[in-house]
């Protein structure tokens, strides 16, 4: 060993050995080592340790508390009076200039702040634009979790600002101090996730958040209160920079704390702060630093950052310690300080959502490239070819399911195992074929003929390929057709979708002997072509579908085609039945499916959604008491959901539920109140957790907000309302693709109303 | 000043390892913490020195425009570093001069103060802590800077950029082995 390692070995024996009480420390000792060579030097060093009164290094050589009476006696600034400020001490020095506590002057009421002011005779024009940015960020910034702006200006020709004085530790500091355990630092980070979060929605980005402009103080009922401080280099999202700002803050960035592109000098987001968080908390859960960059230089330090990875937090908490850190946060903390930004959590409200979720025991997002990540990033190298190849990855994806659902099951029997291959290995063959077709005969027409066209061809030689391809595989050839036919209807392209499903009936029922689960899903998808404009026979279809799958339920589809059955029923009036059926729906996914499945709310969302139909069943059926039951499950349930877009519209469609309650109780302003909320307004008392406005904004909101708001105005007496969105909601009632054609609901609807 | 190099320049080549910039420096550091103090000593009625104040304002002083952390963190390096030879030197001095002279020499320059602590132990504490250096660079730095320029935990740990923990941990392991060290060869 030679001798630095060895004394890294006796500093941190030492260190370890001097939070022990001194009884326990030799046992401990003895444990760690059997050097004794170390050992005498450790217990050396413990007693110089324990003699308080050596007077070694007590003190700097210059003390500066004896000196400081002094010094502020010799600083020119003391008991000048800058605006309503008169100076009476000095609270810290940095690069920027001098920060001062200050009292008001004009008598008006009691109050310290820290006055932040330019060093006298500094070069100052750029520190003075800094200062001046500050003071109008803060401006705009008013949350407990923020130091407060009391005021700032320009006093004999010295810009200063006044900023709320906050007594305390930096937040690692404050934590250790209060030995907080590690659920306890989470929920202190949390407050500052907020702060962060609420500067975010402001436009602002902080850029050197880090513990020392993190101070936790105590509110006046003894409750921890972190503020964050030092707006100094922070950016306003929406300024075009011509100030030079970034160019300054480049250089006043601190390292450890500092996001990959902050070192490569590229414009930051709210995902560089979201880092910069990542750096705090992993120093709050392990008392480490992800990297240690204190001795290196500029470009090494650069590299390590850039190049390597950090240990997890789970494994820097030292083995031992009496804090550890659970996979699941130390997960979250290591998506936070992903090295591309687009894979941290996009704002620190995501960051928060997340933690919030481990607290409550939730499964959490944070998850090491997940598949959706890998397909993006594929997505994003072939951007030219994305219009053909996000058809092909809808195929793939579809079999990637398949092959690992066929692997569990070839667990269980080799032959099978054998079977699932063959299938793995011809529809890969036949995806591969689709998939280099682009690059030879498509891809220089794509760019010719714009972007639909490719799909279709896409789809057409598919189409084309399917039977000769797998002339003697008819299982794999009904799948194929499947998807063929599910994404001609999802492209709207509904005739061509027509003969696809009409063959995987044909070819399944062949196949298959009823009652089967394959048979169910071809007659739930295609049972309107087979019915070829007989509705009710659809209906019949549908039934016989869904009792299939009762009878032999695998898969997840039952839940689904319930739901579409008991739309139609309500189309027909038929609620107690649509009642009867959703009732079974949500006892099923309650049962069969895995809360959190795969960190989705998968679950959650179609509970919910099924919920809300049950409660527009019951309102039909005069049960209002029910119906509120039923509203009460969906709200809880949708507040489950985090604020992302694609749960959105079940948000919106528990609004509308709402709204048909409010209405059934003859409450017409808060039903319209409500209805009108899908468009985006946030004040929303029904969801526990409703979802921002800018969220919002980006959804087609449902069409039973047009529904509902026709019978409510019907209702109220005022047809004329009523008939703006008469029109609307019909075309809802086309485009609703529950039943998958749009002739077929028009005609429906036509049909009920005439009864 | 016009014949002072630029410091920024000489920071950023210092800070990635370039050590003739090291030592073009150091002479430039120290003759602007020398006047400062000098002008501290003739503005006060004290008879010590606020180390700190220079230390940032020699900084303000010579760095115009703003450099990257790494560069900044060699500043405070190299200024204690030049804190720490003016002090121990004399400290030195007046050890030979005594053994010499008997007589109590006076400080050369008003810019030097003479610190409380005798000059033996700060001599023998820069000897270990030139053995200190050897072991661990970064706990001897933190030495330099808590004690010659009198930075304060988190000061120290905002210029070095380590977490205020660390800098803590390794502030009491230096010290421990420090007073050990000198009390076991003295």
């Amino acid at each position: 060993m030679n001798p630095a390692d060895r004394y890294a070995l006796i500093a941190s024996l030492f260190s370890e050995a001097a939070e022990l009480n001194p009884t326990d420390r030799e046992r401990w000792l003895q444990a760690r080592s059997s050097d004794a060579s170390i050992l005498e030097e450790v217990r050396q060093m413990l007693e110089a340790h324990d003699q308080t009164e050596s007077g070694l290094l007590d003190h700097p050589i210059f003390d500066r508390s004896a000196t400081s009476d002094d010094a502020s006696l010799d600083d020119p600034m003391l008991d000048r009076t800058i605006g309503p400020w008169r100076i009476v001490g000095v609270l810290g020095e940095g690069g920027m200039g001098i920060v001062y506590a200050a009292e008001r002057n004009d008598g008006l009421f009691e109050r310290t702040v820290a006055l932040k002011l330019l060093r006298p005779g500094s070069d100052a024009r750029g520190l003075a634009r800094r200062l001046e940015s500050e003071r109008k960020i803060l401006g705009r910034l008013e949350h407990e979790g923020i130091a407060r702006l009391y005021d700032g200006g320009v006093s004999d020709g010295l810009p200063y600002l006044a900023i709320e004085l906050v007594d305390g530790d930096a937040i690692t500091t404050w934590a250790d101090n209060n030995r907080l355990d590690t659920t306890a630092r989470v929920r202190l980070f949390l407050q500052v996730c907020d702060a962060v979060a609420y500067a975010h929605r402001s436009l602002v980005v902080h850029r050197d958040i880090k513990p020392s402009n993190i101070m936790v103080t105590r509110t006046s009922n003894g409750a921890p209160l972190a503020k964050l401080l030092d707006f100094g280099i922070a950016k306003v999202l929406e300024d075009d920079d011509a100030s030079g700002l970034t160019r300054v803050a480049s250089g006043a960035l601190t390292p450890s704390y500092a996001a990959p592109e902050q070192f490569r000098g590229e414009p930051v987001t709210t995902a560089t702060d979201v880092y910069s968080l990542g750096v705090v908390l992993y120093e709050l859960l392990t008392g480490k630093r992800p990297y240690e960059l204190g001795q290196l230089t500029a470009s090494q330090r650069e590299r390590v950052v850039e190049e390597t990875v950090p240990s997890t937090p789970e494994e820097a908490a030292a083995p031992g310690r009496a804090r550890q850190v659970a996979p699941d946060l130390s997960l979250i903390c290591l998506r936070a300080l992903a090295k591309e930004p687009e894979r941290r959590y996009a704002s620190a409200d995501a960051l928060a959502e997340d933690l919030r979720n481990y607290l409550d025991g939730l499964p959490v997002r944070a998850r090491p490239d997940s598949v959706a990540y890998r397909t993006s990033r594929f997505v994003r190298r072939h951007r030219i070819a994305v219009a053909v190849a996000s058809v092909v990855l809808l195929l793939s994806a579809f079999y990637a399911f398949q092959i690992t659902a066929e692997r569990n099951r070839a667990r269980e029997a080799a032959s099978e195992a054998r079977e699932a291959a063959d299938r793995a290995e011809a529809v890969a063959g036949f995806l591969e074929q689709i998939l280099r077709a682009p690059n030879s005969r498509w891809y220089n027409e794509s760019e010719a003929t714009g972007p639909d066209t490719p799909i279709r061809a896409v789809l057409a030689e598919a189409a084309a390929r399917v039977d000769r391809d797998f002339a003697d595989r008819p299982d794999l050839r009904a799948d194929l057709h499947h998807i063929l036919g599910d994404t001609y209807v999802s492209l709207g392209l509904t005739e061509e979708a027509r003969v696809h499903h009409l063959t995987v009936i044909r070819l399944r029922d062949s196949l298959y002997t009823r009652p089967h689960p394959k048979i169910a899903e071809a007659l739930y998808y295609g049972g309107w072509y087979l019915a070829d404009g007989d509705y009710l026979k659809s209906v019949e279809i549908l039934e016989t579908a869904v009792d299939m799958q009762r009878q032999r339920n695998e898969g997840n589809n039952f839940p689904f085609m319930i739901q579409t059955l008991s739309n139609a029923y309500m189309l027909f009036g038929r609620f107690a039945e649509a009642d009867s059926i959703l009732h079974e729906a949500v006892r099923f996914v309650e049962d069969e499916f895995i809360p959190g499945h795969d960190g989705f709310r998968y679950r959650d969302a179609i509970s919910a959604g099924l919920a809300q139909d049950l409660v527009k069943a019951n309102v039909a059926l005069g049960r209002i008491d029910e119906a509120r039951r039923w509203l009460a499950y969906s709200d809880s349930t949708v507040g489950l959901l985090p604020r992302e877009k694609r749960y959105v519209m079940v948000w919106q469609r528990l609004q509308c539920a709402s709204a048909r309650v409010s209405l059934a109780e003859l409450r017409f302003e808060q039903s319209e109140r409500e209805a009108l909320e899908c468009l985006g307004v946030e004040s929303s008392k029904t969801a526990s957790r409703p979802f921002p406005g800018s969220l919002i904004a980006n959804v087609e909101y449902p069409g039973q907000m047009e529904e509902v708001l026709v019978e409510l105005y019907d209702a109220w007496g005022r047809p004329d309302s009523a008939d703006v969105y008469r029109e609307a909601a019909a075309a809802f009632v086309a485009r609703n693709d529950s039943l998958q054609s749009r002739d077929r609901d028009r005609d429906l609807r036509s049909r009920n109303r005439g009864r | 000043m016009t014949d002072t190099p630029d410091v920024t320049q000489l920071l950023r080549q210092v800070s990635d390892g370039d050590e003739d910039a090291l030592a073009r420096l150091i002479p430039v550091v120290y003759r602007e913490l020398r006047s400062l103090a000098r002008a501290q000593r003739r503005k006060g009625t004290s008879d010590t020195l606020n180390t700190t104040a220079i230390v940032h304002e020699a900084y303000e002083r010579l760095v115009r425009s703003s450099v990257d952390y790494a560069s900044r963190n060699h500043f405070f390096h190299v200024a204690a570093r030049v804190m720490r030879g003016v002090i121990i030197d004399n400290a030195r001095k007046y050890l030979t001069d005594k053994r010499g002279s008997g007589q109590r020499p006076l400080p050369l320059d008003e810019a030097i103060v003479v610190p409380d602590d005798p000059p033996e132990r700060l001599v023998a504490l820069d000897d270990a802590l030139t053995e200190l250096e050897a072991l661990s660079p970064r706990q001897a730095q933190i030495v330099e800077l808590r004690y010659f320029v009198g930075l304060t935990i988190p000061e120290t740990a905002e210029v070095m950029d380590l977490s205020e923990a660390s800098v803590k941990r390794d502030w009491t392991a230096a010290r421990a082995w420090l007073h050990k060290s000198i009390t076991g060869t003295a």
